[in-house]
């Protein structure tokens, strides 16, 4: 179900399916003229899910010390046609999980947009910042503490 | 220019002041994602947010592509894709054409132009038809390029759409 892929171990074929995505979700669809290819991906575990050659929901895993100190959760999105089934919920509970299994952290900071609040504060994650405006999209920084992950 | 033919691709490679440069025209298929990801970047910084134009950059033309770029020390910093004839227009297309910003003001577009003409019109015999952003008509025109349509808005943009007939452009100076 889920696909764990390590930039090297996309195609190019795949990776053009994923920033695709990504720039149709967060570019167009959220009318965000930002450098969504930030150069960082190549350090990155890619997580999506598929079906019938589409990719339905998607994140990205950034290890610790290249974002934050603490390992992060990027780009999360589900595919337009594919939302309100649930695979948003689906998707961040295996990014948490896979984060702990591959690079053996149990704490996790996200930048989170401040409109899906309630979503992420029902997997753990606090609010560790003021809201700001980032690319006029108001943020706040949340941490998933390695006491709340256990729980 | 060597042609590869094993590999459907073409290199053409030199030295400029002692540094290694490098032409390509690759097919899509022949791209590693880490050079696919370094032309995706530079078209996002380019076209998205140095335009400020929040638009679908992929629209899935890639694949059926040729991507002439141009390589200074391994890092691509020179772009466009001539797109077949039959997939935008009856006639062939170029597109997405860039030079990064540290390499602006170096008659690069110049050439990467001819080279792109040379592609996509394959070598004069065929016409190529362009929706080129209107500040760079005169730019186009120098290719041989004809205005043929009236000025629009397309993505907040000003576009006209263009078209080189099969003309002779080795005459002409660069």
């Amino acid at each position: 179900m889920f696909q764990v892929k390590r930039f090297n171990e996309l195609t190019t074929d795949k990776l053009y399916q994923l920033l695709k995505l990504r720039v149709d979700v967060f570019v167009v669809e959220q009318n965000c003229p930002y450098p969504e290819i930030d150069g960082l991906d190549q350090d990155c575990l890619h997580l999506f899910t598929e079906e019938a050659g589409v990719i339905t929901s998607y994140c990205r895993l950034i290890p610790p010390g290249v974002l934050y100190n603490e390992p992060s959760i990027g780009r999360i999105l589900v595919h337009p046609d594919y939302r309100k089934k649930a695979l948003g919920r689906a998707i961040v509970s295996e990014a948490i999980r896979v984060i702990k299994e591959a690079f053996n952290r149990r704490d996790i900071k996200i930048h989170a947009q401040v409109y899906l609040d309630d979503f992420y504060t029902s997997f753990g994650f606090k609010p560790v910042s003021d809201e700001y405006l980032e690319d006029g999209i108001l943020h706040v920084d949340r941490i998933l503490s390695e006491d709340v992950s256990e729980q | 220019m060597i042609i590869l033919a094993e590999k459907k691709e073409k290199c053409d490679k030199g030295m400029l002041g002692g540094i290694l440069v490098s032409w390509y025209v690759k097919a899509f298929q022949d791209l590693s994602p880490h050079k696919w990801y370094e032309m995706a970047k530079l078209r996002s910084d380019v076209f998205i947010v140095e335009q400020t134009s929040a638009y679908h950059e992929f629209d899935d033309l890639d694949q059926q592509s040729l991507h002439l770029y141009y390589e200074d020390r391994g890092q691509v910093v020179s772009y466009c894709r001539v797109i077949p004839e039959g997939y935008v227009y009856s006639e062939a297309t170029i597109s997405r054409v860039i030079v990064k910003k540290s390499h602006r003001k170096t008659r690069l577009g110049k050439q990467l132009l001819k080279r792109a003409v040379e592609v996509a019109s394959e070598f004069n015999t065929k016409p190529i038809q362009i929706q080129a952003e209107q500040y760079l008509t005169a730019f186009y025109q120098s290719f041989g390029f004809e205005v043929i349509s009236e000025p629009y808005l397309d993505c907040d943009i000003y576009h006209v759409d263009m078209i080189r007939r099969e003309t002779d452009v080795s005459s002409q100076t660069f």
